[in-house]
Parts: structure tokens; sequence; C-alpha cells
């Protein structure tokens, strides 16, 4: 059993405002190029296909196209909610669409979703689990679950996988293992962060996870993975490189073989750090460029206009800052100036600063410590 | 301030009791929770309790207390706010309710149910006294109400409030939260320390310059040195006068001791003539005083002489007076006296007799006039009884004939009752005359009547009588036939048929009988009646003669009323009796007066007779006191004075003469005596001083009285130019003690206020940037809130946007904590009120989150909640998820973050969630409710 391992295209994402319409269009168009060499016998996308839970009618639109050309051979798409989709809203007509082979896992409803599909080796159980919240799942368990973790375990052990068989798991959750992540240790007490622990996930052969942008594994093993989104979503992701993993099942029991297939976008998303007048220079000289720019000026004070002069040769930017400006600000405004220092302390640089030297006279001085001293004892009497 | 546990009820749109447990609903004390619902469900209630339980008013502007009350609620349910919340650690609970009216519990009419406010403080203490938990609110939490909807509550709609407020607002809130009032009370003193500085600087100035300025200079100096010391004295002493202190204090001290010194030495030389002068002065007055000792004794030779002189010219008039006195006139004269004295002692005896015969004379003379006195009176009464005698004639005469007047009224009186009586008889008779004519006239209508029926009657009977035959008559006519006989005539011709009457009534014999009978009775009570009336006429007449009868006897005029003569006669009567009342009174007064008369005359008489006797006394009285004065003109021939005391007197007198006289004598001997015996003395102790002075010449002490003269005027001279030199030092003796005084607390005051000066000017905003010292700090914190603020603002705007501390100092009134936006994509400056909606909803979050961020790091008020209402209907989905997320990571840091909105895609991206929801519909429960989604609710 070949498949692909898709997830969170975010489909109608903008980058601060600028559309990415064509670049999904674009890498859309690529996945299935992919999906064509590699002959997969099913797609599975793990959750946040739409960017809102109310998509555009272009997007959804996109999308409409992009499953068409999926399921147009037949082959089966399994599809789950994200935490951006609306779960009823891309679960339309999914009874419909099931009759096409096209699996949609509804919003969590008691029963855990799933679908069988056969290959030579026999069955493998597919468990589609959407975007799950504790409050979810609180109307169908006895004992409320006390984190994310137990949330998911408890839907999971609502239907746990039969070992005999092949299982796969299609899951939206923020995973990490034993509360690390990117190997910064989080903090246990805070419930807010909606981690689960991969051990939530035991049993399964291989467990196809969206949400984190970044291709990743995640625990000691290989199978649990996130394969990332399609394109480069945010300023932080620049430098992932979005590919399509290709997961194998061979034999149960046997591990699966995964490769990964490049994606190629329209547009790069590059952060680029120069000064104003470089950046026009260079743009005149090479006629400048339509990747999605980062742009760092160094120039100390904002350019007049700069944006939309940079824009006739960078039509792309999706975002200008000048880091210098504000680390010019903070350091003359802040954190020195404040830390740790009495009103005795601050007083004594207010007046220190129209000295030449910057240094408060002797005399001066103490007078100010007797001048503290005594209003400090006026407010202790008072 | 973290909200722990907030209930309220009957309050804005709930009617029961709601209960938030934020602990419970984030499973913790911070985390970030939506707060959804449709448009009006109650929302923003959620927080108006908050703010009503802190504060006492809410959040929405225009909902004050009273009017936070359900307007749905039962008025058994009271409307309340209670909070639980955490600060600095401790715990609080606060419970309030508003005023608003209630129906009075009895009676009609409403009555306020009153705003109560309660303070539990960690360790049970407990304020419920609303201005003490009001107060104790501000001062927990370092900010009022204003304040709290502008940092901690993003308040629908006014979230820009805190984001335009200007400087001066800034300032307020800044000082609330980070405390800086320290920093204005600091300022405060050292201007006023300095202030102070100057002002003592200045008074000692000023003493110092009046000092100086008293100093009296010489006009010269010894020496170049000296001279230019003194000028440069001179000039400061001037400016001083001006009032200007000298820059170097220490030349004027120096120049005054020179000053001091040169006057010094110029006294003790001054000293020193004079000393020498005093020499000389003694010596001058010792020759002086040797001349004076021989000059006094030629003197005295010379008065010597001139007494010797005198006394002679003494002595020889003495001697001239006592012979004069011992001879001549003078003698002769005091012998008459002594003779007159004698004579006039002799005499006295007579005198006394004199005296006695003056008293009997005057004795007599009293008695005479007693007498006298009687007999006028009695003529005075007797001229008055004759007055009154006269009186009573004259009386008399006018009441004469009063008798025969009585008499008369009596009878008037007499008549007029018989008059009266007559008149009342004919009163009675003329109205039994009324009656029985009333009578007679009745009985002759009556009878007319009863006439006149009869006849009616008998006509009536005669009529049916009549018609009876006729009927008969006619009956019979009726079969009556020509030629037929008539059965009532027998006439065989009717011509004139008897027709039957019309009327075919009833007519009966019976009828007919009774009618005549009737007919029959009415004449007969005619005739009666007549009979009557007849009679009744007889007695009328009876009557009328009575009455004319008794009209004669009264004497009644014919016509005349009876009543109205009654009346006059009634009236005539009452007068008669007055009348005769009258003269009554008139006739008894003469008799009275008749009486008197008898009574006057024998008093008369009386009177006439003591009068008599009187005279007889008078005249014996007036012979005694002639033979008195006889008497005593007798005994009085005889005597030269006219009474003894007279003669008294002149022997006193002569008696005191003769005595002056002797004395005189005496005295003049004595003088003579005495005389001589000075001149001998005199001429004894001339002699001896002629034989001492013989030989010698007298002195002449002109010209050693001159020499003292210049001697002492020179010395005087010296002493006064002394006297001026020595007040000249005391005086500048004193200005130099106080100059130096003065000098050293100038120094000290000059350093001192070098000290403080350039520190107030500074603290009071003197800098070129015109900053004070709490303006400083606060810009500061301030711009530390902007570097946080800036980060936020970064993220949400994608890094076009930046605010910046307006550091524009121009213009009027401070601006130092004024933000502008600077637009990074244009490189400009943009005022805040240029941003979309959408963009200023987001540099106000991320502003408040600045400053809490900044008030969280360093103390101060704690600002661990936030609460943003609203707004994120104005942001594009993205920019929404942008600001979940800095929410969320706000969150995370320890503070507590509610967001109401009703924006569904919240829903999907906070977890823990308030839903509430409102029954419009008029059916089941009104009012809002809460659902929750949290952690362990």
């Amino acid at each position: 059993m070949k498949f692909a391992h898709l997830s969170d295209l975010h489909l109608g994402l903008r980058l601060n405002g600028l559309s990415l319409a064509q670049d999904q269009a674009f890498i859309l168009d690529e996945i299935i190029g992919i999906l064509e060499e590699e002959q997969t016998d099913a797609v599975l996308i793990a959750g946040d296909v739409y960017d809102s839970s109310q998509p555009s009618a272009e997007t959804v639109s996109l999308y409409s196209e992009f499953l068409e050309k999926l399921s147009s051979s037949g082959r089966p798409v399994l599809i789950i909610p994200g935490n951006h989709d609306s779960a009823a809203r891309l679960s339309f007509a999914s009874g419909v669409l099931a009759r096409q082979n096209i699996f949609i896992a509804p919003a969590f409803d008691g029963k855990l979703f799933r679908v069988t599909l056969d290959d030579k080796y026999g069955p493998v159980v597919f468990t589609l689990l959407p975007y799950l919240t504790p409050f979810q799942l609180r109307p169908y368990v006895k004992e409320r679950p006390k984190d994310w973790t137990e949330a998911v375990s408890a839907a999971l052990s609502l239907a746990p996988p039969d070992p005999s068989v092949r299982n796969v798991c299609l899951t939206h959750q923020f995973i990490t293992y034993r509360d690390t992540y990117d190997g910064v240790h989080l903090p246990v007490e805070r419930g807010g962060l909606n981690n689960v622990d991969v051990s939530a996930y035991r049993g399964f052969d291989y467990v196809a996870a969206g949400h984190v942008h970044r291709p990743e594994r995640i625990g000691p093993g290989e199978t649990v993975r996130y394969c990332g989104s399609p394109l480069v979503y945010a300023a932080g992701n620049i430098g992932n490189e979005p590919a399509v993993p290709i997961v194998t099942l061979g034999a149960p029991g046997q591990k699966p073989e995964i490769t990964y297939r490049k994606l190629m976008p329209l547009h790069q998303v590059r952060a680029v750090q120069s000064d104003f007048s470089s950046l026009m220079a260079q743009g005149e000289k090479t006629g400048g460029s339509s990747d999605y720019l980062y742009v760092l000026l160094q120039d100390e004070n904002p350019v007049s206009d700069g944006m939309n002069r940079l824009r006739q040769y960078y039509p792309n930017i999706v975002t200008l800052s000048y880091p210098r400006l504000i680390d010019a600000h903070t350091s003359d405004s802040t954190d020195g100036r404040l830390e740790g220092k009495t009103p005795e302390e601050l007083t004594v640089e207010f007046f220190a600063r129209s000295t030449p030297d910057g240094a408060l006279r002797k005399d001066r001085r103490e007078y100010l410590s007797k001048l503290f001293r005594d209003v400090a004892g006026e407010e202790d009497d008072g | 301030m973290k909200p722990i546990r907030l209930t309220f009820q009957a309050f804005e749109s709930y009617v029961q009791e709601q209960t938030i447990d934020f602990e419970k609903l984030l499973g913790s004390r911070s985390g970030l929770f939506l707060i959804s619902g449709k448009t009006g469900a109650g929302k923003t209630a959620i927080f108006d309790a908050m703010t009503f339980a802190l504060f006492g008013v809410t959040c929405s502007e225009g909902r004050r207390g009273d009017t936070v009350r359900c307007q749905y609620a039962p008025w058994e349910k009271e409307t309340r706010a209670s909070l639980v919340f955490e600060l600095s650690g401790r715990q609080y609970e606060i419970t309030r309710t508003p005023r608003y009216p209630v129906p009075k519990r009895r009676g009609e009419g409403m009555t306020d149910h009153a705003a109560t406010a309660e303070l539990m403080e960690d360790g049970g203490r407990c304020i419920s006294r609303k201005e003490q938990v009001d107060a104790r609110v501000r001062e927990l939490l370092g900010m009022d109400e204003k304040q709290f909807t502008q940092i901690v509550l993003l308040a629908q709609g006014r979230f820009m409030t805190f984001l335009t407020a200007g400087t001066s607002e800034k300032m307020k809130i800044f000082r609330g939260l980070f405390h800086t009032e320290i920093y204005d009370r600091i300022k405060r003193q050292i201007i006023s320390d300095a202030a102070l500085a100057q002002e003592e600087y200045a008074r000692s100035a000023a003493s110092y310059c009046a000092r100086l300025s008293a100093a009296i200079l010489p006009d010269r100096q010894e020496g170049a040195d000296g001279e230019e010391m003194l000028r440069l004295l001179a000039a400061a002493k001037q400016r001083a006068k001006e009032g200007v202190v000298p820059e170097d204090l220490k030349m004027p001290l120096d120049g005054l001791e020179d000053v001091n010194r040169a006057v010094k030495a110029r006294i003790r030389l001054l000293a020193k003539e004079r000393s020498r002068l005093q020499e000389e002065r003694d010596a001058l007055t010792r020759r002086r005083t040797e001349k004076e000792k021989q000059l006094a004794e030629f003197q005295a030779l010379e008065e010597l002489k001139t007494q010797g002189a005198q006394a002679q010219m003494a002595a020889r008039e003495a001697q001239d007076r006592l012979h004069s006195l011992l001879d001549g006139a003078a003698a002769q004269a005091r012998n008459a006296c002594s003779q007159e004295l004698t004579r006039l002692r002799d005499q006295l005896p007579g005198y006394e007799k004199l005296d006695r015969a003056d008293a009997k004379m005057k004795q007599a003379g009293a008695k005479l006039r007693e007498q006298d006195d009687r007999r006028k009176q009695i003529l005075s009464a007797i001229q008055a009884a004759r007055a009154a005698a006269q009186a009573v004639e004259q009386e008399m005469t006018s009441l004469a004939g009063a008798e025969e007047e009585y008499t008369k009224s009596q009878l008037a009186l007499e008549r007029g009752l018989l008059r009266r009586q007559m008149l009342l008889d004919a009163k009675q008779k003329h109205t039994a005359l009324s009656r029985a004519e009333v009578t007679r006239k009745e009985a002759l209508r009556s009878y007319t009547e009863a006439q006149r029926l009869s006849d009616r009657l008998q006509q009536e009977a005669a009529d049916y009588e009549r018609a009876f035959n006729a009927n008969i008559a006619g009956i019979l006519a009726a079969d009556l036939l020509e030629d037929t006989p008539c059965p009532v005539c027998g006439s065989l011709h009717h011509p004139h048929l008897a027709l039957l009457p019309e009327t075919q009534a009833d007519l009966s014999e019976k009828t007919r009988d009774e009618k005549a009978k009737r007919a029959r009775d009415a004449a007969g009570r005619a005739v009666t009646l007549s009979e009557e009336a007849r009679e009744a006429q007889v007695r009328r007449q009876a009557a009328e003669d009575a009455f004319q009868e008794a009209a004669g006897k009264a004497d009644l005029a014919p016509g005349t009323d009876v009543d109205k003569a009654l009346a006059l006669a009634e009236a005539a009567l009452q007068t008669a009796e007055r009348d005769k009342k009258r003269q009554e009174l008139r006739r008894n007064r003469l008799l009275a007066l008749r009486q008197e008369t008898e009574k006057q005359r024998q008093n008369l008489d009386a009177l006439r007779a003591r009068l008599q006797e009187a005279e007889g006394g008078t005249s014996a009285a007036q012979s005694l006191v002639a033979a008195a004065k006889a008497e005593r003109g007798a005994i009085a021939a005889g005597l030269a004075f006219d009474s003894l005391t007279q003669a008294r007197r002149r022997t006193e007198q002569l008696d005191a003469m003769v005595r002056e006289q002797e004395a005189a004598l005496e005295h003049a001997r004595s003088d003579a005596a005495r005389t001589g015996e000075a001149l001998a003395a005199v001429l004894g102790r001339a002699q001896e001083y002629r034989e001492r002075l013989a030989g010698k010449e007298k002195p002449d002490l002109a010209p050693d009285t001159e020499a003292l003269r210049k001697n002492a005027e020179r010395i005087k001279e010296e002493e006064q130019q002394m006297q001026v030199l020595i007040s000249w030092q005391a005086t500048n003796d004193g200005v130099l003690t106080d100059l130096r005084r003065l000098s050293a607390l100038l120094e000290s005051q000059r350093q001192r206020l070098n000290m403080l000066a350039p520190l107030s000017r500074a603290a009071g905003g003197g800098g070129a940037d015109k900053l004070s010292l709490e303006t400083y700090v606060q810009q500061v914190w301030f711009d530390r809130m902007v570097d946080r603020a800036n980060r936020r603002l970064s993220r949400l705007s994608g890094g076009a946007y930046y605010f910046r501390r307006e550091t524009d100092v121009s213009g009027g009134g401070f601006h130092g904590l004024d933000l502008s936006i600077l637009d990074l994509y244009s490189g400009k400056s943009r005022s805040v009120s240029t941003l979309s909606g959408g963009e200023q909803f987001e540099a106000a979050l991320a502003l408040a989150l600045g400053l809490s961020d900044v008030a969280q790091e360093q103390g101060g008020a704690r600002i661990e909640a936030l609460f943003i209402d609203e707004g994120f209907g104005t942001l594009d989905p993205d920019a929404i998820r942008l600001a979940v997320g800095i929410l969320n990571d706000l969150a995370r840091s320890d503070r507590m973050v509610g967001v109401i909105s009703h924006v569904d895609a919240l829903q999907s991206m906070i977890p823990y969630q308030i839903s509430v929801s409102k029954n419009f519909s008029g059916d089941g429960e009104k009012g809002s409710r809460l659902a929750f989604q949290g952690a362990d609710l």
C-alpha cells in the first residue's frame, strides 16, 4: 500500500494580505503531478485544508478542482479537518463523496471514523481522527480528561487498533515527545499548551500528523511524522524544504518505507537583509524578483515611501522592517535605564544629564541623598 | 489584579444570580477566555459587573450606578455584584449594591435602595462604608475607574482613549500606576529649598548692604595704597546703597579695618593735645585764685564803708521815731481813749434795762397782730354768708310759682288718664262695631246666596214641570192629530203642537217632585237667612250707637282714627307725666330753699356777735403796745447807744486801741537801742581792714580770666573732634563686626544657592528638553512601554507600524508623552487617527499590552488581567489569528485575558468560553444566561 501524506494546505492563506492563490494552485498541480508519477494507492490529507473556517469562493473552487483531480482516477482520498477548518463545512456532502472514495471525517461524535482499504497483504485500517479538543470529548466519556494527551488517548481507546492488521492514524494535533519540542523542554503545568504526548498514538504503524508546518518526525521512531505544509507559510518556516512523504506499507509488522518528493514552488519565500539603496540598485540591475520577501532593512531610519519604491522591483514584499531602528530605540530607551534603579539613582541620572561630564557634583549628590532620606522618612510616618 | 470569582444578580440584563469562577474556567489563575454571544445578549454586562463591583460605576458611558438594575427582576431580588480578586498575593472580596428606586415596603410610592459597598481584606478586616471602600480600592489598585477602563479594559468603541490621550492624561495614569509622585515631591522640595536659599541670601545681602552703607569713610587716606583702598571702599559702599553686594567680600573688611586704624591714630593724637591743654588750664587757675583772694579783701573794705553809712542813718531814724511817740499828739490820743473806755464800762447796766424794755414791746406787738387777724377772719366769713344768702334768694325768685305749676300739672295728668280711658273704651266699641258689621255682611251674603239658590231651584222645578208637562203634551201631541181633541185643552186644532223636548231625558214625576221639594227647602232657608240678616243688621246698629256714644265721651272727632287718637292720647299722657315730675322737683326745691334761708339768717347773726367781740380785743392790745413803747423811749433817752450790743462793741474797740499804742511805743525804744549798737560794730571792723590793707594795691583779674576762657575753648574744640572720631570708630567697629559675620554667612549661602539653583531649574523642567524630573522618569517608563508595545504592533501589522514617542517639544503645552505612528513602509510619521479601524484596534491592543507588560514587570499596581470588549470585528481573519496568538502568549505569561466578541472565528481559536444568551421572546425565563466551557466547568 502506497500512499501520499499531505496536510496543512491552508488554501486561501494570505501573507500579510498578499494572496497566495496562484502559488497554491501551482503547488497543487505539482502535487497532482507527483501523485501521478508515484502511482499512489491513496492520498491522506491530515487537516488544515483551508486556512479559514469560512473560506472564500475562489478558495473553495480551488479545493474543489484539486479534489476532483485527486480522485479522478478513483483512488481513495482520506481527509480529516484540522483546527483551521470548520469540520462541518469541510465534511459537506461527505456521504455523497464517500461513494466516490473520498472519505472525510466529521467532527468528533463519540465514534471513531475508520476507513479500511485493502492491499495484497490484507486490510489497512485508517483511523481518521479529526482535530480534537478535550471539550469535544466530554460528552462522550465518563471521566473528564485532564489534558489533551488523555483526551486523545481516550478517543483512540474507543476503538483501539487491532494489532493483527496494519493501522494508520490521521491526526491533527500538537504532538510532543516527553514534553519537549524542538529540543526545548515545555513546562508541564501549562494546561493551555495543548500538546499531546506521542505515547497516545501507540499501536499505529504510521501516524500521518498535520498541524506543524515543518516536516519532521516526533519521538524515537520514524513513524509519527508531520509532512509539513507544501509551501512556506510564515517567516518562521523559511528554510523548510517542503516535500511530500510517500509511505509504502509492507507486510504487517514491517516498518514502512518512506520517500520524499520535493516540491518546487512558483515563488520562493525568503528573508532578505540589506539596505535600501543596495536593494534598489540590485533591483534595477536584475529587474527585481517576485519572490515573497521578508525584508529587513539595515538602514537606521525608515526610508521615505520605502515600501512603494521597493515594490517597484519586488512586488511581493511581505513585510518590511528596520531591525536597527528598533534596536536603537531599545538600547536608547529602556531596560538599561530602569533596571533595578532606585528612585534616587534615577533622580541623580536626571540631573546628571545636564552636566557636561554626566556626573553630579558631590555636594549636590549629598543633598539629594539627604532629601530622599527625609522624604522616605515622611512616607514611613505618613 | 486578577479576578478569581465574579458573582452578580439582577444586574443589567441578568435576573438570576450568575457566578463566573475564573479559576475553574481556566483551570488556573491565568489564561485566555472568550465571552461570546449575539449582539445585545449581555456580554458587556459581565465587565460592567466587574467594574461596578470594584468602583461602583460601570465602564459603559452613560450607565451610572442607578441604571444597572435589571428591569425585569422582581423587587425582592436585590441588584448586587461581588468580585473576589487577588492582588499582590492577597485575596480580597468586594460586594456592592447600587442605588435604585424600589417600592416602599409600607404605603405607596417609591423609595431608594441605598448604594452599599463592602470590602473584605485578606486577614478578615472588613470595610463597609462606601467612601472608605472607594478610597481603599483606589489605593489598592492605584487607579480610579477612568484609568481602569483605559488600561485594564479596552472597552467597546473606546479602546482608542489611552492611545489618543494627551500627555497630561497619560502622566496622571503613569503616576497612579507607577507611583511617580515621589519625583514630583522631590522636585517640589528642591524648588522650595532653592527658593528658600534665594530668600535667605537676599535677606543676608540686604543686611550686608545696609551695614556697609552705614560705614563712615574719611575723605582721604594716608599713602597711595591707602588712597586706592579708600577709593575701592567708597565705590563698594555706593553700590551697597543701590543694593549690590560686592563680589569680593574680603576687600571691604580690609578697607574698613584700615580706615578704623587711621581713625584710632587720630583719636590718640587729639587725646594728647587735650592733656596738654588741661595742664595749662590748671596752672592758670591757680594763679587766678590767688589774685581773687586779694581782691576779695579790698572788696570787703568797700563793703564795710557802705554798711557804716547805712547803720548811721538807721540809728538816727530810730531815735526820731521814739521821740515823736513820747510826746505831743500821740500821748493825748492815748489818754482820750482810756477815758472813754472807763466811761462806757460804767454805763453798761443801763443798756441792760433798755434791752428788757425792747423785749416787752415786741411781745405786745405780737398780741395785737393776733387779735387783728381774728377779726379779719370773721369779717370775711360774714361776707361769705351774705353772698350765700343772696344766691339762695335769687334761686327762690326763679322758682316762684313752682307750686301752682305743680298743681296744674297734676290736673293735666288726671285729665289725660281719663281721656285715655275713654279712648280705650271707644276703641273697644269700635272693634265690636267692626265685628257686628262683619257678621251682618256675612248674614246678608248668606241670605243673598240662599235666595239665589232658592230662585234657581224654583226655576228649575218650574222648568222641569213644564218640560214634564210638555212631554206629556208632546207625547200626547205626538199622537195628536188634527181634529183630535187635545187631552189637555180639548181643542181640535193644534197649530202649535208641543214638541217633544230635545232632550228626551228620563223625565219622571218623582224627579219633578224632588225638585219642587228642593226648591221649597231652599226658599225656606232663604227666609231664615233673611231674618238672620235682619237681626245682624239690628245688632250692628246697636254697636254703632254704642261706639258713637263712647266716641263722644272720648271727645273723638268724627272720622278720626281711634287708634291714632289713642296713640296721641298715650303720648300726651306720657308728656303730662314728665311734666308733672318736673314740676314736683321744682316745688320741692323751693321748699328746701326756704328752709335754707332761715338757717342762713341765723348763722349771720352769730357771726356778727363774734365780730364785735374781736374788735374789742384788738383795741385792748393796741393800748398795751403804746404803753410799752413809751417805757422804752424813756430809758433810751439817757444813753448814747441804741443797744447793749453796740455799747459792748465800742468797748472792745477802745480796749484794742489802747494796747496797740503801748506796743508801738515799746517797739520804738528797742529799735533805737539796736541800731546804735550796730553802728558801733561796723565802725570797729572797718578800722581793722583799713589797718590791714594799708599800702596795698587792688589786683586786676581780667587778663587771667581771658586766658582761661581761651584755654577752655580750645579744650572744647579738641574734645568735639575726638567725639566725632570716636563715634565714627564705634560705628565702623559695629559695621565691621556685622560685615564679618554677614560675609561668612553670604559665602556659605552663595555656595548653597549655587548648589541648588541648577537643580531647581532642571527639576522644574528648565532644561533644553523641558523635562521635569517626574516627566523624565515617566518618559523612561513610557519608552519602555512603547518598546513592549512595538513588539506586538510589529507582529500585528506585519512590521508596518511602529510607535514613536513625540519628540517635538515646540508648540504650546507639553507633549512629552504623545505618541505617533511611524509607517515603516512609507517612512513617514502619521497620527494615530489616520489608521484604519482595524489598525487602530491593533495599535490600541499593542499599547495596552505594552502598558500591562511594564506595569507587570516593575511592580507599581499590578495589572495582571486584561479585557478586550469587541474590536475583533474590525480585523481580517489573519489579523485575528495574529491577535489571538499574541493574547495567548500573554495568557501564558501569568496573565488573564478576557475577550468579548461576537466573531464566530474566535470560538474555534479560544478553547475556554463563556457563552451568553438572552431570551428575547416573551415566553420562558427572562434575561441573560451564561453557559460555560472551561477546564473545570
